[in-house]
């Protein structure tokens, strides 16, 4: 009896509470649908949203309060962005202007939800992209901004600033959708204690066969012990050596020939970069097998942190150098770029432009959006050096992103080599042009690799097997 | 003879205790790392083989999730997703385990014409999976403008479509007698639902509380595609903060799930005092 | 007659009036999303590009599949998976739920054990399988000590990789069914039982010929819903091995998320979503049609 009673009051209760809560939000839903009413095509919610986004109380109202933008990044507050944002916030207090960062997860699921959000008009004023294929799409479906006008009217000349040769790729038809922030530069990343123990100088330029004859001296120990020379970080990427080390001799578009009508998976190089994978797992063991890499989630941060290989393709992850707390380490890490093909001219450089920011044309905010975007692809970017993103504005000084960069680890990282594989221009970088169906391809590959490093079939019989599948899937 | 079968008796609860109690353990396993792994450092996560109890003690994890001490390198508002997935959770739960009880009850003891092909139509629609009607449901919701709220977990949570043929399960085995004897006093529909009916199904009404509020507790990828505000964020979506494009701090996730189940398992437990047999058996009698 | 027309009528609006916020929420964000997700299945549709950009290319998704390794392998290992997962997650929870109720003691710590899977977060529970079947977890192990030179790699070997994902579901749904029945067995009449034990029927006979019976409407709420839920794993694959290795654990609704959000390609990944359902539902019917064999109301 005293139970029913208990019960009858809790679901009151809970039913009060419910019945608050969708009174409380109803008005908030009414408030958005009214702004959203009638607007029954896209361009129609265009107009419309101006009305919807005064719906955030601080933008709205009086000419008096301040826009507040909203900017959309997948790199970690805490690795920049938000040091980024406080000074703009502090530079446009005055002019009326502020920013909010919102992070999003750079992967499937998040690149999806800034999708949702752009396609529903309000939430972005400006995001990221970080990837060419994303980008593409999303020029394609009108989410972002042409900027020839606003470039046009302000004589903010992308070129100019940011060198032609870097930006040229990210012009669709003689038009910026975006502008790219980022200079790309990446490396392997080295244990430099290991390489001073084991005698060997840090290299400056490398071959395949040189690269595998260090890692195979770096190895040393057997079972839970064993200090690996090198990680190839096959579990996140199994493409890494052809997508970090290939591209140096066949370019950005190393996946096709004849202009992305065919696949170029059975070039010399494509070979000799598996062959390589292949060799350092099975033969030497100088490098984690793949299933190991799968079976055990090796990670890049874990093998390397944790001092259990003296190389690793990823120098991304120099911002957990920085982060003594969750991983505790003393060595210095040292920079080398990326080995290179034996017998071929290698005149590319894994890297080239990234971090390309658009303005959503959908955002209330225009003007004000164009004067971050101004302002963040001049100067604004500075901080996010202390994680390890360098800046690709040219006037920009270099001393400063210097300072950012080996900020909080000036003992944990050599500078020299630092200097020269991270933070200093040096040579053509491999720009990727075209990506018809470049998913698809790359998950084609992925599989062929994968049979060919758990020893299923043969370097040249997985590749072949991979370029007939790819050209199938092109020829649709 | 009599006292050996009891003997006998004994030892089989015993021996079975002991097994389930094996079986259960195996249970718990994920469980007791998830807490071990909320208690150390990144680097030590992933660590083999599996270091149960941690050398050291390590709370910063948790004391980051809910940006105690200034130790998080931001703050991932935990605690306001944790109050947000709280809210729709109850919501959804208590209207969810109405609506099907009351619809579970139609079609299972109300003989109204079209109901075996309306309840196919029911069953289908569980067949499309949810990742295909994302992007048409995110439609419907910018069309009623409100997208971004709360509103596009609520409304779609008010109904829950196996809740619905669990019920109708239960009531079916329900013996026709209760409702019968009922008519016969010239009760109404509706009040044989609520008086007799519902007393009655409980047990079931429990267990269906605890997986709904479950299913809204840990509902993923709605809740990431339709919420673009952080204000709003219920807690598989704060989650994802703690992710990046290359590594992912599974010691943070770890702490913030351990965090997380406290309500879950609350929920359990109040839903366990349902469980109290005889139930049925009473009503008949009485 | 008249009167019985009345009657039916009554009977009619009293149901519809039930069933009528539930319903309605049906129609409105299950039904119409379904139909939607029908009408993309006929057209070539990046859904970036914004509604209305698609282009009618008739049944051309729903040929192309056929010719789709990809889709192919996922079919035949979700098929596998369903088909072997469901029968023994049910079976094994019918048993233990049967067993802790009638002869364990303790039985909240037990029953809050079985459900502790299903109540973890998905995430946390996935990776510690995959430590489990690391080289160092028990089950290399425990094939070391029997013998085996050379144990299975499990989620990086072809041939494992499957059947490592199906124990794996099947200790995670188990907790579910569990509890499920736990509350069907609250609600057997328990009469019946003591004039069995009075006729001198043993635990197994009245376990097969009154407890199986009597919970078979929950048996096949059971069958059919896990079925449903089988055939849509999703979240454990990603996490686990992406499909990998090769195509050995690629299921459907996997590959399906892969096509619509990463290869961007709505209207074929609705055209498999639709192949996904008509599966779904043939064995649906199927169970529908046959229950009246085995189900006793």
């Amino acid at each position: 009896m005293k139970m029913k009673r208990t019960m009858a009051l809790i679901l009151a209760g809970l039913l009060g509470i419910s019945a608050a809560a969708c009174g409380a939000k109803g008005t908030d839903g009414q408030a958005s649908g009214g702004s959203g009413a009638g607007a029954d095509t896209d361009s129609g919610s265009e107009a419309q949203t101006g009305g919807g986004a005064s719906g955030k109380t601080e933008s709205g109202g009086s000419a008096e309060d301040p826009v507040l933008l909203k900017i959309w990044g997948g790199v970690p507050p805490e690795a920049g962005p938000q040091a980024s944002v406080d000074l703009f916030n502090e530079a446009y207090k005055d002019k009326g202007i502020q920013a909010e960062y919102v992070y999003y997860v750079n992967d499937e699921n998040g690149n999806l939800k800034l999708e949702t959000t752009l396609m529903a008009g309000e939430g972005v004023d400006a995001y990221m992209s970080y990837d060419e294929r994303y980008l593409s799409k999303r020029v394609e479906g009108g989410m972002a901004l042409d900027l020839t006008e606003l470039c046009e009217r302000d004589g903010f000349d992308i070129k100019e600033l940011f060198g032609e040769e870097m930006v040229s790729s990210y012009e669709y038809d003689g038009v910026f959708y975006c502008i790219p922030t980022k200079r790309d530069q990446y490396g392997m990343m080295l244990n430099k204690d290991m390489f001073d123990e084991a005698g060997i100088p840090i290299p400056t330029e490398w071959t395949y066969s040189e690269f595998r004859e260090i890692a195979k001296q770096l190895t040393h120990g057997e079972g839970e012990q064993k200090v690996y020379g090198a990680f190839l970080n096959t579990d996140q990427n199994i493409l890494t050596t052809f997508q970090y080390f290939g591209v140096s001799a066949l370019g950005g578009d190393w996946m096709y020939k004849d202009g992305g009508a065919a696949t170029n998976f059975t070039h010399p190089v494509v070979i000799e970069s598996a062959q390589l994978a292949y060799d350092m797992m099975n033969v030497d063991g100088s490098a984690p097998t793949h299933v190991d890499s799968v079976t055990q989630k090796l990670s890049c941060d874990g093998m390397f942190m944790n001092e259990r290989t003296a190389m690793v393709p990823a120098s991304w992850t120099v911002r957990n150098v920085k982060n003594l707390e969750a991983y505790p380490h003393d060595f210095v890490t040292a920079f080398a770029p990326y080995p290179v093909p034996d017998n071929a001219e290698s005149p590319y450089i894994m890297g080239g432009v990234g971090d390309m920011l658009s303005i959503n044309p959908k955002s209330p905010n225009i003007d004000a959006c164009w004067e971050y975007v101004k302002w963040y692809s001049t100067e604004g970017i500075i901080p996010l050096a202390y994680g390890g993103r360098i800046p690709l504005c040219k006037s920009i000084d270099t001393d400063e992103v210097v300072e950012y960069f080996f900020r909080d680890a000036e003992d944990l990282l050599d500078e020299e080599s630092t200097k020269y594989v991270m933070i200093e221009p040096r040579g053509s970088y491999a720009f990727l042009t075209i990506s018809p169906k470049a998913s698809e391809l790359g998950d084609i590959l992925k599989e062929e690799m994968e049979a060919i490093l758990n020893g299923q079939k043969s370097v040249e019989e997985g590749l072949a097997d991979a370029e007939r599948r790819g050209n199938e899937l092109l020829a649709k | 003879m009599r006292k050996k079968n009891g003997k006998w008796k004994l030892l089989r609860r015993i021996l079975c205790t002991a097994a389930l109690g094996a079986l259960g353990f195996t249970m718990i396993v994920p469980f007791l790392w998830m807490i071990s792994a909320s208690m150390k450092r990144p680097i030590d996560v992933m660590e083999l083989p599996i270091r149960w109890i941690p050398e050291y003690f390590y709370p910063d994890n948790y004391m980051k999730v809910w940006n105690i001490g200034g130790k998080a390198v931001r703050n991932y508002n935990f605690g306001l997703a944790y109050v947000n997935s709280l809210k729709i959770a109850v919501i959804n739960m208590t209207c969810s385990v109405l609506t099907s009880a009351a619809a579970g009850y139609a079609f299972a003891k109300i003989k109204f014409r079209g109901r075996n092909v309306i309840f196919l139509l029911y069953l289908a629609t569980m067949m499309i999976p949810t990742q295909i009607t994302l992007i048409p449901k995110f439609a419907i919701f910018t069309q009623l403008g409100l997208s971004g709220t709360h509103w596009t977990l609520i409304l779609p949570g008010l109904i829950t479509i196996t809740g619905t043929f669990l019920m109708r399960q239960y009531f079916t085995q329900i013996p026709d007698e209760l409702r019968e004897s009922a008519h016969v006093d010239g009760a109404g529909e509706f009040h044989i639902w609520a008086r007799i009916m519902l007393p009655v199904a409980k047990p079931c009404m429990a267990s269906l509380a605890m997986v709904v509020f479950l299913w809204n507790w840990n509902n993923y990828l709605d809740a990431l595609v339709f919420l673009s505000d952080w204000r709003l964020y219920t807690i598989p979506v704060a989650l994802t903060s703690f992710i990046d494009e290359n590594t992912t701090d599974y010691s943070l996730i770890m702490a913030a799930s351990t965090s997380a189940l406290l309500p879950v398992f609350l929920v359990f437990l109040a839903g366990q005092k349902f469980f109290v047999k005889g139930l049925v058996a009473g009503a008949v009698k009485g | 007659m008249s009167a019985k027309k009345l009657r039916q009528l009554k009977t009619d609006i009293t149901g519809y009036l039930f069933i009528l916020p539930n319903i309605l929420g049906m129609v409105l964000f299950t039904l119409v999303p379904m139909i939607f997700s029908l009408i993309i299945s006929f057209t070539d549709w990046n859904f970036v590009k914004g509604f209305g950009s698609w282009e009618w290319i008739g049944i051309e998704n729903y040929l192309e599949m056929w010719q789709d390794e990809w889709f192919l392998s996922a079919l035949r290992n979700t098929v596998i998976l369903a088909f072997v997962c469901v029968p023994v997650t049910i079976a094994l929870a019918l048993v233990i739920a049967v067993a802790v109720e009638r002869f364990a003691y303790a039985k909240l710590p037990i029953r809050l054990a079985m459900f502790m899977p299903y109540i973890s977060n998905v995430v946390a529970v996935t990776i510690v399988w995959v430590m489990m079947y690391s080289p160092w977890g028990p089950f290399t192990q425990m094939v070391k000590m029997f013998g085996v030179k050379n144990p299975p790699q499990w989620l990086g070997d072809y041939t494992w990789a499957l059947p490592a994902v199906i124990l794996m579901m099947i200790w995670a749904n188990v907790g579910y069914c569990v509890m499920i029945y736990t509350s069907a067995i609250q609600g057997l009449p328990g009469d019946v039982y003591e004039a069995a034990r009075m006729d001198g029927a043993g635990e197994i006979c009245q376990f097969f010929r009154l407890t199986v019976p009597f919970l078979s409407p929950t048996t096949f709420f059971l069958v059919i819903t896990l079925f449903i839920n089988v055939f849509q794993i999703f979240a454990q694959v990603q996490i686990m091995t992406k499909g990998g290795p090769g195509t050995s654990t690629n299921v459907m609704v996997y590959y399906i998320y892969k096509s619509a959000f990463n290869y961007y390609n709505m209207g074929y990944a609705a055209a498999m979503s639709w192949i996904l359902f008509a599966i779904l539902f043939v064995i649906t019917i199927i169970q529908w049609r046959g229950q009246k064999r085995w189900v006793s109301y």
